[in-house]
C-alpha cells in the first residue's frame, strides 16, 4: 500500500527529529559516555515513589476528574504562588496533564486557528514547531543569539509581528542553552505580547532549576500578562519524576476550560498514581529538589570551566542541565563535530541544529550525568579538540 | 558556598581526593587542602574509612547494639562514664540518648560468646552501669547513608530531547 497518500499531509510534512537520527548512531555502542539525556540522572526521590505506592495499595486505580484531583489542583494553587507569585483557582484555573508537552499540545490547539503564527525562539525544544503545526498554524522563529547569552529580544519578537500574530511561547531557562531571561527582558517582551495581543504560552519546566537569579521570575508576573499568560509547568526536571509524566498549566479559566475540552477527549484525566506522586513532590520535595540543584550547579561550574580550558568558548547557562559550547572554531558543522566526538571518542553529544538551524556551530551537552562520567567525557572531549587543533 | 560544597561533598564520599575535591568544588587544591587541615585541626573531621557491606564479608564478624543505662556523676554528667565505656576496643559507636536508655553502643566482636563475655564480665560490672539490654544484628541494609540493595539501572535513553 502506498501509506504516504495516506499519512496526513500535515504529518507527512513534519520532518523526522534530528535528536532520533542521533540516537540511532549512538545506540548500539558500548562505552559511550552520553552527555545526550534530557533528563537528570537522579532517582524519584524515594519519599515520592513511596507516595505512589501506598496510593496503588489504597486502591486508587480509578480516573479522576478531568482537572485533575482537587488535593493536587489545591497543592499546585499553592506551589505557583509561592514559587511565581501569581494566584490560581484550584476549581477553575488549573488544569493536570500528562507532562507539559501535553499542556503545550492542549495551550496550542486551543488557540490556534488555520494560518494564525505562532513565534517562538530558537534553539529551542524539539517539539514546538511541529506541535504548532499540527494544529495547521505557522509557526515564526526568532532566533536567540550567543551574545545575549540566548535570551530572546523584544525587539527580534516585534520584527516577527503580523496581523496573524496570536501565540507566543517562551522558555526559561532554555532547552538546550540554559538561557535564562532579565526582569528588563521579560517586561520589554511583555509590552511587545500587550501591545499585539498575543497569548504568551510560558513553557516554565525547567524554573527550580535556576541557578542565576530568582527561579520564580516569569512573564506572568509582568504588568497586563496575568490574563493573556498560560503557565506550564510540571514534575519532569526538578523533581526528577520524567516517568510519571505529570505536568500542569494555569491559566484564566477561559482558556482553561477550552484545553479542557481536548484534554477530556483525549486524554481523559492524568494517571491517578502519577498524580499522588505530584502530591507528595509539591509538599514534600522540595529538600530533596535543593540537594539535586546542588550537584547540578557544581556540574555545571566543572563543565563551563573545562570546555573553556580546551578552547571551546562556553557561556556559563544560568538554568537547566545544559551547557552549549561554540564550536565554531574547528571548521566543523555540528553535525560533523558530533559524529566524529562520538566515533573517535565515544562521547555523544546532540548536534544544536537538533535544536533548530540557528544552532549550527554549537553542541548541547546534558550535565545530569554522574561527576565522574563528565570527567571521563571532558577528557576524552580535551584529547578530540586536541587533535582538531593539530590537523588544521 | 565553595566551603559548604567541600564539606557536602567530603562527608557523602570519602573517596573523594584533594584533585576531586577541586575539580567539583572550583576551589584550587591548595584551598582545598588548607581547609583540609583547618578542620583536622579544629577537630571537625576525625577520620574517613570505608562503608562495608557486611553480610558480604567471609567470616564476617558479629555485630549488635546495646542499650545502656547508666547513673550520670555530680559535676560530670554523662561525659565520663560514656568516654570511659566508648574506650572499649569492641565499641565501634557509642552516643548518648535521650529516651529509655542512655548510651547505644554498636559492638563489633569475633563472636557472639564475645558479646556476652564484653555485656556479662566488662560492662555490667563497671560502676554506674544500671542495666542493658543486647540486639544482635541480623541483617544490614542501609549503612551510613549508603543503601546496600539499591536501585537497579534501568534503560536510560543514551540522546532524548
Amino acid at each position: 500500500m502506498n501509506y504516504s497518500s495516506k499519512i496526513s499531509e500535515t504529518v507527512g510534512a513534519i520532518p523526522r527529529s534530528g535528536i532520533r537520527d542521533f540516537f540511532e548512531l549512538v545506540i548500539g555502542r558500548d562505552d559511550v559516555i552520553s552527555l545526550g539525556v534530557g533528563e537528570p540522572d537522579f532517582k524519584t526521590p524515594w519519599n515520592i515513589r513511596e507516595a505512589a505506592i501506598y496510593s496503588l495499595e489504597k486502591g486508587q486505580t480509578s480516573y479522576t476528574s478531568n482537572m485533575g484531583l482537587l488535593s493536587l489542583r489545591k497543592s499546585i494553587s499553592r506551589y505557583v504562588k509561592d514559587l511565581f507569585k501569581a494566584d490560581y483557582s484550584p476549581e477553575s484555573e488549573i488544569l493536570v496533564t500528562v507532562g507539559v508537552s501535553e499542556a503545550m499540545d492542549l495551550a496550542l490547539r486551543a488557540l490556534c486557528n488555520p494560518g494564525d503564527e505562532v513565534i517562538y525562539h530558537e534553539p529551542c525544544y524539539v517539539s514546538y514547531s511541529p506541535s504548532i503545526a499540527m494544529t495547521h498554524a505557522i509557526p515564526v522563529v526568532v532566533e536567540t543569539k550567543k551574545e545575549y547569552n540566548f535570551a530572546v529580544q523584544a525587539e527580534d519578537i516585534a520584527a516577527k509581528i503580523t496581523p496573524k500574530s496570536k501565540v507566543l511561547i517562551l522558555n526559561y531557562p532554555t532547552n538546550p542553552t540554559g538561557a535564562v531571561a532579565s526582569p528588563e527582558e521579560l517586561e520589554a517582551i511583555a509590552k511587545v505580547a500587550v501591545e499585539n495581543d498575543l497569548i504568551v504560552l510560558a513553557d516554565e519546566i525547567y524554573s527550580e532549576l535556576t541557578y542565576e537569579g530568582d527561579p520564580g521570575l516569569s512573564i506572568v508576573q509582568m504588568p497586563g500578562m496575568r490574563e493573556r499568560t498560560i503557565l506550564l509547568h510540571g514534575f519532569s526536571k526538578a523533581f526528577a519524576m520524567t516517568g510519571f509524566r505529570m505536568g500542569y498549566a494555569c491559566a484564566p479559566p477561559e482558556l482553561i476550560e477550552a484545553m479542557m475540552k481536548i484534554h477530556q477527549y483525549a486524554m481523559l484525566c492524568a494517571p491517578i498514581t502519577s498524580q499522588a506522586a505530584a502530591l507528595e513532590a509539591l509538599e514534600r520535595g522540595g529538600p530533596a529538589v535543593e540537594e539535586m540543584k546542588v550537584n547540578y550547579e557544581m556540574r555545571r561550574d566543572y563543565m563551563v570551566r573545562r570546555l573553556n580550558e580546551m578552547g571551546l568558548d562556553c557561556h556559563s547557562p544560568g538554568g537547566a542541565f545544559y551547557v552549549f559550547p561554540d564550536i565554531t572554531r574547528y571548521g566543523l558543522s555540528s553535525h560533523e563535530f558530533a559524529i566524529r566526538l562520538l566515533e573517535e571518542e565515544d562521547v555523544a553529544a546532540v548536534p544544536g541544529t537538533a535544536f533548530g538551524e540557528c544552532g549550527e556551530g554549537f553542541l548541547r551537552c546534558c550535565y545530569a550525568t554522574a561527576f565522574d562520567q563528565l570527567e571521563i567525557a571532558m577528557d576524552r572531549m580535551e584529547s578530540f579538540v586536541g587533535r582538531l587543533v593539530k590537523q588544521a | 558556598m565553595g566551603m559548604e560544597k567541600l564539606f557536602r561533598l567530603m562527608q557523602s564520599n570519602g573517596e573523594l581526593t584533594a584533585d576531586d575535591l577541586s575539580r567539583r568544588t572550583g576551589l584550587s587544591v591548595e584551598e582545598v587542602r588548607a581547609q583540609i587541615a583547618e578542620w583536622k585541626e579544629q577537630g571537625v573531621i576525625r577520620g574517613r574509612q570505608w562503608v562495608i557491606h557486611n553480610d558480604k564479608v567471609q567470616n564476617r564478624r558479629i555485630k549488635a547494639l546495646i542499650e545502656v543505662k547508666i547513673k550520670p556523676e555530680a559535676g560530670g554528667g554523662y561525659d565520663r562514664l560514656a568516654n570511659r565505656i566508648a574506650r572499649f576496643d569492641q565499641v565501634i559507636s557509642c552516643s548518648l540518648y535521650s529516651g529509655s536508655y542512655d548510651l547505644l553502643l554498636e559492638v563489633e566482636v569475633d563472636d557472639s560468646l564475645q558479646v556476652a563475655t564484653f555485656v556479662f564480665d566488662t560492662l555490667s560490672k563497671i560502676e554506674g552501669v544500671i542495666s542493658t539490654q543486647t540486639h544482635f544484628t541480623l541483617k544490614s541494609y542501609k549503612h551510613n547513608g549508603i543503601q546496600f540493595e539499591g536501585d537497579e539501572d534501568e534503560e536510560r535513553l543514551p540522546v532524548a530531547p
